[in-house]
């Protein structure tokens, strides 16, 4: 199965990270690919994602309005968006990283 | 646009870690000013008492780190840890100085940008002095070049600063009025999104000193009435919801009291022509209301659990439930002439 791993933070912490990564998680169990989702928030990090992970994905969606650890990305195909276009093109985003629209960083 | 972007992304990394001592620091001044309060009671209760003072002082302290918190984020946003301590420095600076929220917003700045040109330039450096460069370095040159510029940013937005401070603190009759109805708009303009935090900021920066202000109530009773006013109407007309969205609809009575506007985020979603106009005007009567009672706030945080240290908390009540009737009612009927257009 394809596999996608994001990252979602908000200034707040409490809300928007939580949702946008619901949006993503629920998005890809339709579209039937794998998706993980680390969450920046409130909580600090959750869900951290593993080396393997990043490595067997395919691409990665940040959907951050703060800062979130990038290094550990070098090399991959990635996209930067605001966290509320998780929750309002989720699919949009998910779709154009199977595509390999994303340019790699 | 993807400058614009970045610069809103490290301004919010500061803010996500000034919130909870912003939270904290006004409750512990609010609890002070409780103990003192004539009203509580109404026996002088715990005037000039030691917790009092306990509390107003830690309260000062916490209070003491906003600044240096904000700036000391945004700069580690820009340049990454050699960014860190020049920025808190900037921060401190900016406190010190009197330039308040203004100056620590440019000091984080400042001091990221400075740290971010100091990385570049001893970037061909032999790798042994590696760490020479990020233990002596950068800190010492990173804060010297920051804080000299800072001495200009004091000199230039102090008076400013104090303007503004004073502009937004002593807000009063007709403008306040119009400010609280913008306020309330925008902050129910896209949820918690960059208008939101726009409208959001300013009415911290107006409580920054440990004040209370009108726009902070406003700004409050803004974010509070859209999930509110979504909850109230996915309960009194079921039928305009699906399944799905009645039980959001559960959720958003939680979202909303604890002044969490992001709950109204799915309804919006789904069909924006019907919830935008109704949640924003609904927002925009609670905060003009707010102001025409004269409520004033002085946490930026924590919904109907800070109703108890507002002035005039009564005012804040009946503006939330006029804003939520409001937009309950203006939903259903926008729900009905708006059927579903994405």
């Amino acid at each position: 199965m394809v596999k996608i791993v994001c990252v979602t933070a908000c200034p707040t912490g409490i809300a928007h990270t939580y949702m946008a990564a619901e949006m993503l998680e629920h998005t890809g169990e339709l579209m039937g690919i794998e998706v993980l989702v680390e969450t920046n928030g409130a909580m600090g990090v959750e869900n951290k994602l593993k080396v393997k992970d990043i490595e067997e994905a395919i691409a990665v969606i940040v959907a951050a309005d703060i800062k979130v650890e990038m290094k550990r990305f070098i090399g991959k195909p990635l996209i930067e968006v605001p966290v509320s276009d998780a929750i309002f093109e989720a699919k949009a985003l998910l779709q154009d990283a199977i595509d390999g629209k994303y340019s790699t960083y | 646009m993807k400058r614009r972007w970045n610069i809103y992304k490290n301004m919010m990394n500061g803010v996500t870690y000034l919130l909870p001592f912003v939270v904290a620091g006004s409750i512990f001044i609010a609890f002070a000013f409780m103990v003192n309060s004539t009203s509580f009671g109404n026996i002088d209760f715990g005037t000039g008492t030691t917790i009092q003072t306990w509390f107003q002082e830690t309260g000062a302290i916490i209070m003491g780190f906003v600044l240096p918190v904000l700036a000391g984020y945004i700069s580690y946003a820009i340049a990454d840890r050699p960014g860190m301590l020049p920025g808190f420095i900037a921060g401190a600076l900016a406190l010190a100085g009197d330039s308040g929220f203004l100056g620590a917003l440019l000091g984080g700045f400042i001091a990221g940008y400075v740290s971010l040109g100091l990385i570049k330039l001893f970037d061909h450096l032999p790798h042994s002095w590696s760490g020479i460069k990020t233990i002596i370095l950068f800190p010492v040159l990173g804060i010297l070049f920051t804080a000299i510029l800072m001495l200009g940013v004091n000199v230039v937005v102090t008076p400013l600063s104090n303007s503004l401070q004073t502009f937004l603190s002593g807000l009063n009759g007709l403008s306040a009025i119009v400010i609280g109805l913008l306020a309330g708009a925008m902050m129910a303009y896209d949820m918690g999104g960059p208008v939101n935090k726009i409208a959001y900021l300013i009415g911290v920066a107006s409580i920054i000193n440990g004040t209370s202000s009108m726009l902070m109530a406003s700004v409050m009773v803004g974010g509070m009435t859209p999930p509110l006013g979504i909850a109230l109407a996915t309960l009194l007309f079921k039928k305009k919801f699906t399944g799905e969205q009645i039980k959001l609809g559960r959720n958003n009575w939680i979202m909303g009291a604890t002044f969490m506007t992001e709950g109204a985020i799915p309804f919006a979603s789904e069909n924006p022509k019907a919830v935008l106009p109704s949640i924003m005007i609904g927002s925009a009567i609670a905060g003009s209301l707010t102001a025409i009672f004269q409520t004033t706030l002085s946490i930026p945080h924590g919904g109907i659990f800070v109703i108890v240290f507002m002035h005039n908390w009564w005012g804040f009540v009946i503006a939330l439930l006029s804003g939520m009737i409001v937009t309950a009612f203006m939903l259903v009927i926008r729900l009905t002439t708006h059927k579903k257009a994405t």
